[in-house]
């Protein structure tokens, strides 16, 4: 998996936004700025489609979620096609609702520990790459493409069949290599263990993309930096510390921000292995807001935790958003 | 001013306890794969025991038989083709001009779009179903396939316009001035120029669009009916009669998988081929 040398970790490429099934790799762009036109009218009409889409399909719902958190808006409303203001009642519902609290600390809790997972076993898988020879290098890639390609249900289904009571491999090898007897250990009858294999499933196929994007920032440091540090005495661990964690600190930034935004958004996963269960110890604050809307009907209080969701999701990422447009001043 | 000591190699590459360490992480990734994957094609028989076979010794067709005959199977993969192959070509050409605009023209406004991009990828997607199910539902419009695919161009949207907006900025301009001044217009010379050497960052873009279209989970499972849904939302609420049928999920799952395992390796040879996935600097 090679990158393109860049002379220096480039930050733009590992800022640009990226969902999950992106990698980035060191930009080849000229050097010199590309020259623009001052185009009229043009410009703006080029944007027209995109502005239409944006505005219509994401501007407008996040004003609707807005609006709606403020009504009332469970089964009757919504047969009748009523429409009942109710101010702040819905947030007052949900912030005395103790288990809202409880969801919304477990959520951030879960997000902080996947990020924490993802990012040392990223940098891990990087450092360690950096030592391969080509050919074993190819095979940690190909091995991290399966489980980053890998569809995100189909990934929750599989480790939901690999961690199966009865059947599942994981027990069975247990059984077999430990003096430990896991023929019929559940998995999914406690909080911990079933948190455990969603955590697994997450961070397997974050770690891919966080190795990846990392081994493009390693490779873009010169050895010699690294020669002329062994030839000063330093070890690899102080080389670490003083050479490369420096110079990667903003890919580190960025890649901590994204995969905080994404793991505070875990669903589908959620939604397969447990669906909350057991007895909601496992619920999420999306999946909880899903419940409110589409399993009891009551889409106003929904909308409020909708809300609370999307003001969460932003004070996480304020920080990379700050980064990103400070860092794009000028590219911008 | 360095002596005429020989450069050593810093790192000894390839050494044998890196070389253990490559082959564990190639199984811990690659394990749940394959494991999907020869469940899915063990006999039933081989499945549900206490005796696992890493390795099956026999293989059927027979959980593919039975998850294409599951009830609806073919309407929620035609659905997901239709909606993945759609969002797809719709998402890279409105993509395109937006991409365009922003890296070939200055004008006012320009800087807010980029930040608007990037600003609207925070918002999660969750928050929005509701009110988008909501006013769908007032509309009437729920369960209507093209209204399923503007939702997905709307969430693709963004990113791709961002990494198609890389791609842009890093073709030379020249090349069309020169094509303009042996007398093409500029039009032409965006066809016969600009455009080919476009089509490794139109494909690698179209490609991870339809990577997000074709896995997207919580639209599908709320916008639409419980018949009419599609593929990753089939098999989120895969169940028979009889139990859990692991070999049909396997199945399932593989079945789910194998567009996006494919798509993604056609990719990651491109992404490597010179590309900036994201901003271009200067």
């Amino acid at each position: 998996m090679d990158v393109l040398d860049a002379g220096r970790p480039d930050v733009d490429t590992a800022l640009a936004p990226t969902p999950v099934g992106a990698p980035a790799g060191a930009p080849t762009g000229p050097a010199r700025r590309p020259r623009r036109r001052a185009g009229g009218l043009l410009p703006y009409w080029l944007l027209l489609p995109s502005l239409v889409v944006l505005v219509g399909l994401l501007a407008y719902p996040l004003f609707s979620l807005v609006t709606t958190s403020f009504r009332q808006l469970d089964l009757r409303q919504l047969i009748r096609r009523q429409t009942v203001w109710v101010g702040t009642a819905n947030y007052r519902t949900i912030l005395r609702d103790h288990e809202f609290w409880v969801i919304t600390f477990r959520t951030i809790a879960f997000a902080l520990v996947c990020v924490a997972a993802t990012l040392l076993a990223g940098t891990l898988v990087a450092l360690l790459m950096r030592r391969l020879e080509r050919g074993m290098r190819l095979l940690v890639s190909i091995g991290m493409l399966l489980a980053w390609a890998t569809p995100t249900v189909s990934a929750a289904t599989v480790f939901k069949w690999l961690f199966d009571e009865q059947y599942g491999v994981v027990n069975w090898l247990v059984t077999k290599l430990t003096p430990v007897d896991w023929s019929a250990h559940s998995w999914f009858d406690s909080k911990w263990p079933a948190f455990f294999v969603l955590g697994l499933c997450v961070v397997w196929q974050a770690i891919p993309f966080v190795a990846l994007t990392l081994y493009a920032g390693l490779t873009s440091i010169p050895d010699d930096i690294y020669e002329a540090a062994t030839i000063d005495g330093a070890g690899a661990w102080r080389q670490f510390w003083t050479v490369t964690r420096p110079l990667l600190k903003p890919i580190f930034l960025i890649l901590i921000s994204l995969s905080l935004i994404w793991d505070l958004k875990v669903f589908s996963q959620l939604y397969v292995i447990t669906r909350g269960g057991p007895s909601r110890s496992t619920l999420l604050l999306n999946l909880y807001t899903y419940n409110l809307g589409f399993g009891v009907s009551r889409f106003g209080v929904a909308a409020a935790a909708g809300v609370i969701m999307v003001v969460i999701t932003f004070l996480a990422t304020a920080f990379y958003v700050r980064t990103m447009l400070r860092v794009q001043e000028e590219a911008l | 001013m360095t002596a005429l000591v020989p450069r050593r190699r810093r790192r000894k590459r390839g050494s044998v306890a890196a070389n253990i360490a490559a082959v564990l992480v190639f199984g811990f990734f690659a394990f749940p794969v394959y494991w999907m994957a020869s469940t899915a094609f063990k006999p039933a028989a081989q499945i549900r025991t206490f005796d696992v076979k890493l390795f099956p010794t026999a293989l059927t067709l027979e959980h593919f038989r039975d998850a294409f005959n599951t009830a609806n199977f073919w309407t929620f993969l035609r659905n997901s083709l239709i909606v993945s192959l759609s969002t797809t070509v719709l998402a890279v050409l409105v993509a395109l001009l937006a991409a365009t605009a922003l890296a070939r023209f200055r004008f006012r406004g320009r800087r807010a779009y980029l930040i608007m991009i990037l600003v609207v990828q925070m918002v999660p997607l969750e928050a929005l179903v509701i009110p988008m199910y909501l006013v769908l539902r007032d509309a009437d419009l729920l369960n209507v396939l093209p209204v399923l695919i503007g939702t997905y161009m709307a969430f693709v949207l963004p990113f791709t316009i961002w990494t198609l907006r890389g791609f842009v900025a890093a073709l030379p301009v020249d090349l069309e001035e020169a094509a303009m001044t042996d007398g093409a217009t500029r039009l032409g010379a965006f066809w016969r120029i600009t455009f080919p050497l476009m089509a490794p960052g139109l494909v690698a873009t179209g490609v991870f669009a339809f990577i997000q279209a074709w896995n997207e989970f919580i639209l599908a499972l709320t916008l639409m009916e419980q018949k009419n849904q599609t593929l990753p939302v089939w098999l989120g609420t895969f169940k028979t009669a009889q139990g859990v049928d692991w070999g049909g999920l396997m199945a399932g799952s593989t079945i789910l998988a194998i567009p996006v395992v494919a798509f993604f390796l056609v990719v990651q040879g491109r992404m490597t081929s010179g590309l900036a996935a994201g901003a271009v600097k200067g």
